[in-house]
């Protein structure tokens, strides 16, 4: 299939020279994803990088337009939920936690764009209009985010890595507390049982004690 | 997807679904309303709402923000499981009155 995201896809951390698995009937949700990205460009699929020799492995790649507009965070929980027998409290932080690094990544990663545009409600308006039309822009909406997943008997590790600058990624306190943005990484940090982060700061890895 | 049902004299709204950052237009059009009430309490009833995001939290402070300027409190009540995990995490029970 032609396209920028299929290219991104090709050359995702683990994918080149493995063989791709998909389990439909355990990941309907994930099955679903696929069966639209043909015709909206997203990638998805199950490769194998280790772990994935067990089915314990998961990646999707999207575009930046595709992630914004797809409820993926909650596709992922429900997905991962299932294929690795873990509660409902569990799958929230999953959720919680993917769904916060999926926006920032999109939102000041691959978009390029400052929270400092989100302080005040007027500002809201503003900061909708750059995202719609950072969206419209190929050199934006085509940018790739690669979302990960392992797991084991104890943890399951997430990852999401953007195309953007990068930024310094340091340990966050929580903003102060009237503030109206800044407190996603924080709040990833208050949920998941470690953080880190890689390749100057477009690469977030959380670890989610099951 | 965020809804939201307003009470006839707008001085209480109930969220249902999820409240995140593509939902801000809903949120502000509600909150407009809620602040033009004038009532002096502004209660916003979580009990259905199922989801909220940095973000919403964020909006929710913009809201205390635009209620404080005109004199008005914001209640927050009812907030359930992630919800009010993510009120806990932020310390929101520091900035707005709680109620269960």
């Amino acid at each position: 299939m032609p396209g920028p995201g299929r290219s991104q896809a090709a050359q995702a951390p683990g994918a080149s020279g493995s063989s791709i698995t998909w389990d439909p009937e355990h990941t309907p949700e994930l099955a679903a994803l696929v069966e639209l990205s043909v015709s909206s460009i997203i990638e998805a699929g199950l490769f194998a990088r280790g772990l994935a020799a067990s089915g314990a492995a998961l990646c999707i790649v999207v575009r930046t337009s595709t992630a914004y507009r797809r409820p993926l965070a909650r596709e992922i929980a429900v997905a991962l939920k299932r294929r690795c027998d873990i509660g409902d409290e569990t799958a929230l932080i999953m959720e919680t936690v993917l769904h916060e690094a999926l926006m920032n990544a999109i939102l000041h990663g691959n978009l390029g764009l400052n929270s400092e545009a989100r302080q005040g409600f007027g500002m809201l308006d503003r900061f909708q209009s750059l995202i719609d039309h950072r969206l419209k822009l190929p050199q934006f909406s085509n940018k790739p985010l690669v979302i990960g997943a392992t797991w084991t008997s104890r943890f399951i590790d997430l990852s999401v890595r953007d195309d953007g600058t990068g930024y310094s990624a340091k340990p966050r306190a929580l903003p102060d507390e009237s503030r109206a943005s800044g407190r996603g990484l924080a709040i990833i940090q208050a949920l998941a049982a470690a953080v880190s982060f890689k390749e100057g700061g477009r690469l977030i890895e959380m670890r989610i004690a099951r | 997807m965020l809804g939201i049902e307003i009470q006839d004299d707008s001085s209480r709204a109930a969220l249902s679904g999820q409240l995140v950052f593509s939902e801000n237009l809903a949120f502000r059009q509600a909150a407009s309303r809620m602040i033009a009430s004038k009532r002096k309490q502004l209660v916003l009833d979580l009990l259905n709402l199922d989801f909220i995001d940095s973000a919403g939290l964020g909006m929710l402070l913009l809201l205390r923000e635009e209620a404080m300027r005109n004199q008005q409190e914001v209640v927050l009540s009812n907030a359930q499981s992630q919800v009010k995990r993510m009120l806990e995490i932020s310390r929101f029970e520091t900035l707005f009155r709680l109620q269960s």
